[in-house]
């Protein structure tokens, strides 16, 4: 009889334990929770950069489900869906300092870019630099080539330097006598004169005529304008700028040599041309 | 002779059920005192003390220093389970708020990063048009 008695007793105690201890149904908390975990382990950066914490949320909920209270379940759940978003929040930090070293590479690489060009810029300036020194060379080289140019066509012009400048003289054969037009023979002279004055812009000319004291002085003067613009025509003709031509006839009043002989009065019997600055 | 001999159930069966029955019932009786959880908690709390978590996660944070204060009174009060909850809840929440602004930080990092490169290549944009 007590055997028996015993045996019910002992197991109706451990039933009513088990009833007392056994889970209670989850709540919509630990479900929302659950959900919340399934959510997250679909996740791929959850899975790769914070899967500790995720185990940590699954313990709680899990814990949560064999909870035998109310408050228990409550409180895991809440603890499991911090946990969860706690392994959010370490993952996007996570891929952020991935970000961050990425970031660092491609800033690396700007950076080089950036020097790349500086260095280049500098290598232009300096060839800037020299390539303005060696035009400032090249400039005076050809400052003095063309000074050396000048004194050779002026040489070739027969110029003769005199205190008034460069002087030329047309001689009296390049005239018809007592006539102003200029003869053939004389235009050589005046291409080369109109070719120096087409490449050395800045000069002016003076054209002044001569005569030897044969025939009145009016007439001689008249003579001696008529041919220093004879001249000066001609190298209008041949495109020199009338602007930069002066006349002046001057008659018997300047002989360069005496009247008295043949000779002397061939050489008076002139056009002069100055060349000035 | 035969009333002599105990059962064997009696016998072998009897230590063991009661050893089983206490292993339940301390099992689902009232908790030991939650030393290591409020310990736990408070080195969450420590750890996430922080200018950044007063910055972004000041909520969460306060809802962790009230959660540990509330832990203690219980614990004072020897309401040991509810202790143990909060204490869990506590550490749960500092963890998550420190979790929280370090996430921020590093966005902010990130932010940083990203507009300063967006400054240099302007940069580049700038100086390969003055080439």
């Amino acid at each position: 009889m007590s055997r028996i008695a015993n045996r019910l007793t002992i197991f109706a105690t451990l039933t009513l334990i088990l009833v007392a201890c056994s889970s209670v149904q989850k709540n919509q908390a630990l479900l929302d929770a659950e959900q919340s975990y399934a959510e997250a382990k679909q996740e791929q950066q959850i899975l790769r950069y914070a899967p500790a914490e995720l185990e940590r949320a699954e313990q709680a909920l899990s814990s949560a489900a064999d909870a035998d209270n109310l408050d228990d379940m409550n409180s895991l759940a809440y603890v499991g869906a911090a946990r969860i978003e706690i392994a959010r929040a370490i993952a996007a930090r996570k891929a952020s300092g991935a970000r961050l070293e990425e970031l660092g590479e491609v800033k690396n690489k700007e950076r080089l870019k950036a020097r790349e060009i500086e260095i280049q810029r500098e290598q232009q300036a300096k060839a800037e630099a020299l390539r303005d020194k060696e035009a400032a060379l090249m400039e005076r080289e050809q400052a003095l080539a063309k000074a050396e140019a000048l004194r050779r066509e002026l040489e070739e012009l027969q110029a003769m330097k005199t205190e008034r400048g460069m002087v030329m003289t047309l001689g009296d054969v390049l005239f018809s006598s007592g006539k102003t037009e200029l003869l053939p023979g004389a235009m050589s002279t005046i291409d080369k004169l109109a070719s120096f004055l087409a490449e050395y812009p800045e000069k002016s000319v003076l054209i002044e005529g001569h005569t030897d004291n044969v025939g009145s002085e009016a007439y001689n003067l008249d003579l001696s304008e008529r041919r220093a613009l004879s001249v000066k025509e001609a190298l209008v003709q041949v495109g020199v700028d009338a602007a930069r031509i002066d006349t002046l006839g001057l008659g018997e009043s300047t002989p360069i040599t005496d009247n008295a002989t043949a000779a002397g009065r061939l050489k008076n019997r002139r056009v002069e041309i100055v060349i000035r600055d | 002779m035969l009333n002599s001999v105990k059962p064997y159930w009696q016998r072998i069966h009897l230590p063991a059920l009661l050893t089983m029955m206490l292993v339940v019932l301390s099992g689902c009786s009232s908790a030991p005192k939650p030393v290591a959880e409020i310990s736990a908690a408070e080195t969450a709390l420590t750890a996430a003390e922080s200018e950044d978590v007063n910055k972004h996660a000041p909520v969460r944070m306060d809802r962790a220093r009230q959660k540990i204060k509330q832990a203690k009174v219980e614990l004072g009060k020897q309401n040991y389970a509810t202790a143990k909850r909060l204490a869990q809840e506590a550490q749960a929440d500092a963890e998550l708020a420190k979790a929280i602004a370090n996430k921020a930080e590093a966005d902010r990092a990130v932010s940083e990063l990203e507009n300063s490169i967006k400054v240099l290549r302007e940069e580049i944009m700038r100086a390969r048009k003055r080439q």
